[in-house]
């Protein structure tokens, strides 16, 4: 047995070991510090800062949409949302996550089944970003949630913008609409884009908002605040008042804006004539003389507006289920038979090959024999005599039969294509259709099978295969006016910065020049002039004494029909299987400066769409001359052409 | 050091027992330290009350400091001859805890005396000590002590250390039998015992894991050891509190200027992770201080033990060196493991 003193002794002996074992851990702690607060100090601090800070979006105003007169078409209106941020929703306890998504329900009207759903479907993004629940709220909204905010973890009030067409449904086609990024569609959309899009972001669908998408989008920006664990901005004691961090924040560069070379004033011109007259169809008009595109409508329309805050599903529906197809863009997203607005171009092929000229008379009796097939005037009588100035005023079927017989159907739609028929305009818009003009190999191709001699009568009167787009007749026409000279058809004249700087003028832009004879013109000119000042011209009806403008009438069959019964019953059809009323027109004769092709649908013929074609030229030409073409100058013009007729009419008896 | 001329270091003056001066400052400091960091931690806390913590813990460092005054006309021994006694009486608290304590958050620690609450499992880690430093001492002249001889002390561990863990506060239990575990390694268990236990201990350890520990268990040991298995969840405390003391960095963030800690992205910050607050605002230097003093205070402790004159004296003041170490360097876990 040991004594007490030898037992301590031993024990003494000890202290050595646990010295070293203290070493041994006062080493380790001391490592292990430097090694986290020096060595990855700067990394943590990071961390933390990251935590701390938290990144609010200044959303850059999305770039405004002007006419080329400088009114306002497109407009960014705010709007409030409301977004809930995963990182610090997902800090709370659950009881309190289900609490608050109650209460959020109940405050902006949503189940939380819907609310959670949404979450749950931005669950793959990254979890400081905010998932927008709902993007429009009323002000009492907005005023309950900042209210009950303490009680809301992560939750918080968000701005944005509501895309308005200040003019309603005019020009919504055009203009296009913006909506929100679905999220799958979020990899595909940031595959090409600059800054990327985030959820929530919304991105223009189609129209001018999404051709010009990347000049409109402004670049948003980017603030720092400070921020508890739960996503609170902090109003810490020591810095009250001071929520924004000591971080410089990133302003919001603003998206850049569009003059286009549209005139609101024809655009509501336009849509007055179709609600006036109940029609529906489309306009589009442009300057001949660079291609500038004055006014471009599809009617019905729809209201893009509802769409840039996430369109009422009511809304949708009834877009959706209308017949008349409200969406659909008619000026270049879809294509009609020209009908007779195409002898214009049969005319001029004719004249260019020599096949006919200013002397060529043919005999009209109301029907023309080919191939043992009977094929007829629209008018049974027939017109008599005929010249190609009578052919295109009077819009002589049988005239452009026999030189059908003699004219081979790749020269015809070789002059199509020359005029810009059957090939897309180039105009910048997402859409845009083709059409068919209709050639041997086309047939070839499409029927597998060779082309007939008889297809090329119904052809050169503008029936058959053809098929073309409202923006392709308006070039056409525009072509006949220039001599020549097709555009490629602008919307946008100038880009500038939402402080007036202009960034880039657009310059005309000639996709074709083809060189017609001054005969053929002269002539083909003049056969139009007719239509609409010759008494006995397809559209005198809206002859317009003081304007000289020039115009093709056309009837699109939307059913075959034996052509001698395609008038006379058209009316008594039922309204979707009746014929579509064309025209083509521009003025004024002597120095054209609007170019005009309408369609209007199931109006049976023609003469419906010339008086909407007249009165778009009639606007633009008074805002172009406001004296030469008054209201009173063309009153005094109109009392001048009666008493001229008056007395032609006296002399010739 | 003790050498082999005899016994140097063992005091003429048997029976005195020196009030420590350098020890009470150490103290002092810290506790101002203490008091200041948790004033920090709480206050800018959302909690009702919870920023006026500090203003209680002063008033409870007052009582210790009297109590301490008190205790120093009291000579150790006179503690000797109550161990017992104290040991008794506090497995009696524990029971009583079971039996009328008041239950938060699921587990019963606390016993009301009136207006205040003890957890009478905080008492148990000293008695522990106060028990097994009298046990040790009255048992004399063995070289080492194998299973048999310590089967005894080992049966006052374990009847504390089920008690703790039937309310259950694991943390503490753990704390008793670590203090107890190195008192009895300190007082020499023979190498065939110590050979024994590791070896079981290596065998016991993968066999208990795979088929003993529930799932939830084991998630709970994956995350303590990779914090970053599950950094939304169970890692979330442990992330937080490594961010909080590295991005404390060099110099820290400064007084309540913590953004950890502030803005409550660090949890529990007044208890568990108190010593990131600390970290965070005070950084390398801070850390260097506060361990500096520490280390003061433990070899001021070891000093005592060392120059006890008996054995009870020095192994108590082991015991309690011991658990200060458990307390202090096991909170900050983190700093074992990444």
């Amino acid at each position: 047995m040991l004594g007490q003193n030898e037992q301590l002794q031993v024990f003494q002996d000890r202290f050595r070991v646990l010295y070293l074992i203290l070493f041994g851990v006062v080493a380790i702690l001391v490592t292990r510090l430097w090694y986290l607060q020096v060595f990855r100090g700067e990394e943590f601090k990071q961390f933390a800062e990251e935590n701390r800070l938290k990144k609010i979006k200044i959303e850059a105003p999305r770039g405004m949409v002007y006419d080329r007169n400088r009114q306002l078409l497109l407009d960014n209106h705010p709007t409030f949302g409301v977004a809930i941020t995963p990182q610090y929703f997902r800090a709370a306890r659950s009881e309190t996550r289900q609490a608050t998504i109650e209460k959020l329900g109940h405050i902006i009207r949503m189940t939380p089944d819907a609310i959670n759903e949404v979450l749950t479907k931005a669950r793959r993004q990254p979890s400081f970003q905010p998932v927008v629940i709902k993007k429009t709220l009323t002000m009492d909204e907005v005023a309950l949630i900042e209210m009950e905010k303490l009680s809301l973890p992560g939750v918080e009030v968000t701005t944005g913008i509501q895309r308005t067409n200040v003019n309603g449904l005019i020009g919504s086609h055009m203009l296009g609409y913006i909506s929100e990024i679905d999220g799958d569609e979020l990899p595909k959309v940031n595959r090409n884009a600059k800054v990327p899009y985030q959820q929530g972001d919304s991105i223009g669908k189609s129209g001018l908002e999404q051709q010009w998408e990347t000049t409109l989008r402004g670049d948003d920006g980017v603030e720092y605040v400070e921020v508890d664990a739960y996503g609170r901005k902090k109003l810490v004691p020591r810095q009250k008042g001071k929520v924004v961090a000591d971080i410089p924040p990133k302003p919001a560069i603003p998206g850049k804006n569009l003059i286009l070379t549209i005139d609101e004033d024809l655009e509501k011109t336009a849509a007055d004539e179709f609600v006036k007259r109940g029609l529906t169809g489309a306009v589009v008009a442009v300057d001949p003389t660079n291609g500038e595109v004055l006014t471009m409508l599809s009617w019905p329309s729809f209201d893009s507006t509802e769409f840039s805050v996430g369109i009422r599903p009511e809304y949708w529906r009834e877009l959706t289920n209308n017949e008349d197809k409200p969406l659909h863009d008619r000026t270049i997203n879809d294509h009609y038979s020209p009908g007779s607005t195409f002898k214009i171009v049969s005319a001029i092929a004719g004249l260019e090959e020599g096949l006919i000229n200013a002397q060529t008379q043919v005999m009209c009796g109301g029907s023309f024999k080919f191939g043992g097939r009977l094929f007829h005037d629209w008018k049974k009588e027939g017109h008599g005599l005929t010249d190609v100035i009578r052919s295109l005023y009077r819009s002589v079927d049988v005239f452009y039969y026999k030189l059908a017989t003699r004219m081979d159907i790749d020269v015809l739609s070789r002059y199509a294509h020359d005029l810009g028929l059957g090939v897309r305009t180039g105009i910048h818009l997402p859409g845009e259709i083709p059409g068919i003009v209709p050639d041997s190999a086309w047939k070839k191709k499409n029927m597998g099978a060779d082309w007939f001699p008889g297809e090329t009568l119904s052809v050169i009167i503008g029936q058959g295969y053809l098929n073309v787009t409202p923006i392709q007749l308006a070039n056409m026409i525009a072509t006949v006016a220039n001599g020549g000279t097709i555009f490629r058809p602008r919307l946008v004249h100038s880009i500038e910065t939402q402080d007036g700087k202009v960034l880039e003028t657009t310059k005309p832009e000639i996709i074709k020049q083809t060189h017609f004879s001054d005969e053929t013109l002269r002539l083909v000119r003049a056969g139009i002039q007719q239509v609409l000042e010759n008494q006995q011209g397809t559209a005198h009806a809206s002859f317009t004494p003081g304007i000289n403008a020039a115009g093709k009438t056309g009837t699109a069959q939307v059913i075959q029909f034996k052509s001698d019964a395609v008038y006379k019953s058209c009316m008594n059809l039922e309204r979707k299987y009746r014929h579509h009323g064309l025209f083509v027109a521009y003025a004024p004769v002597e120095n054209p400066k609007i170019a005009v092709s309408v369609v209007t649908e199931h109006s049976c013929h023609g003469t419906a769409a010339a008086p909407v074609a007249l009165a778009i030229i009639k606007k633009y030409l008074q805002k172009l001359d406001p004296i030469k073409y008054s209201d009173d100058a063309l009153k005094q013009a109109r009392i001048d052409y009666f008493k001229k007729g008056a007395t032609q009419s006296t002399t010739e008896e | 050091m003790a050498t082999a001329t005899g016994t140097p270091a063992l005091r003429e003056e048997v029976g005195s027992s020196k009030y420590d001066l350098n020890a009470m400052w150490i103290m002092a400091i810290l506790v101002t330290i203490g008091v200041l960091n948790l004033h920090s931690a709480t206050y800018s806390s959302a909690q009702e009350g919870e920023s006026q913590f500090w203003k209680a813990q002063l008033v409870w460092f007052g009582i210790g400091a009297a109590f301490s005054a008190g205790l120093y006309f009291v000579h150790y021994r006179v503690l000797e001859r109550f161990a017992y006694f104290a040991y008794a009486f506090n497995i009696f608290l524990l029971a009583a805890v079971l039996v009328i304590g008041k239950s938060v958050l699921g587990s019963r620690r606390w016993l009301a005396l009136g207006p205040a609450s003890v957890q009478p499992s905080e008492f148990m880690k000293i008695t522990i000590a106060w028990t097994l430093a009298k046990y040790f001492h009255d048992d004399q002249g063995r070289e080492y002590y194998d299973l048999k001889a310590l089967m005894l002390p080992i049966l006052l561990v374990l009847v504390p250390v089920l008690l703790v863990m039937a309310q259950p506060d694991l943390g503490t239990a753990m704390i008793i039998l670590a203090v107890s575990g190195s008192m009895m390694l300190f007082v020499k268990v023979s190498p065939r015992l110590l050979l024994t236990v590791g070896l079981a201990a290596i065998i016991c350890i993968p066999v208990a894991y795979k088929f003993v520990l529930k799932d939830y268990q084991r998630q709970r040991i994956i995350t303590f050891l990779n914090p970053q298995s599950d950094p939304r969840g169970a890692g979330y405390n442990s992330i937080q509190s490594m961010i909080a003391v590295g991005s404390g960095q060099f110099l820290g963030k400064g007084f309540r200027k913590g953004t950890q800690s502030q803005l409550n992205f660090l949890p529990e910050h007044h208890t568990d992770f108190i010593f990131s607050v600390y970290a965070e605002e005070h950084g390398f230097v801070g850390f260097l201080i506060l361990l500096g003093l520490y280390i003061a205070l433990m070899s001021n402790g070891l000093k005592i033990a060392y120059g006890s004159n008996d054995k009870f004296g020095m192994l108590f003041a082991f015991g309690i060196v011991a658990l200060f170490s458990c307390i202090h360097f096991g909170i900050s876990k983190l700093v074992f493991f990444t």
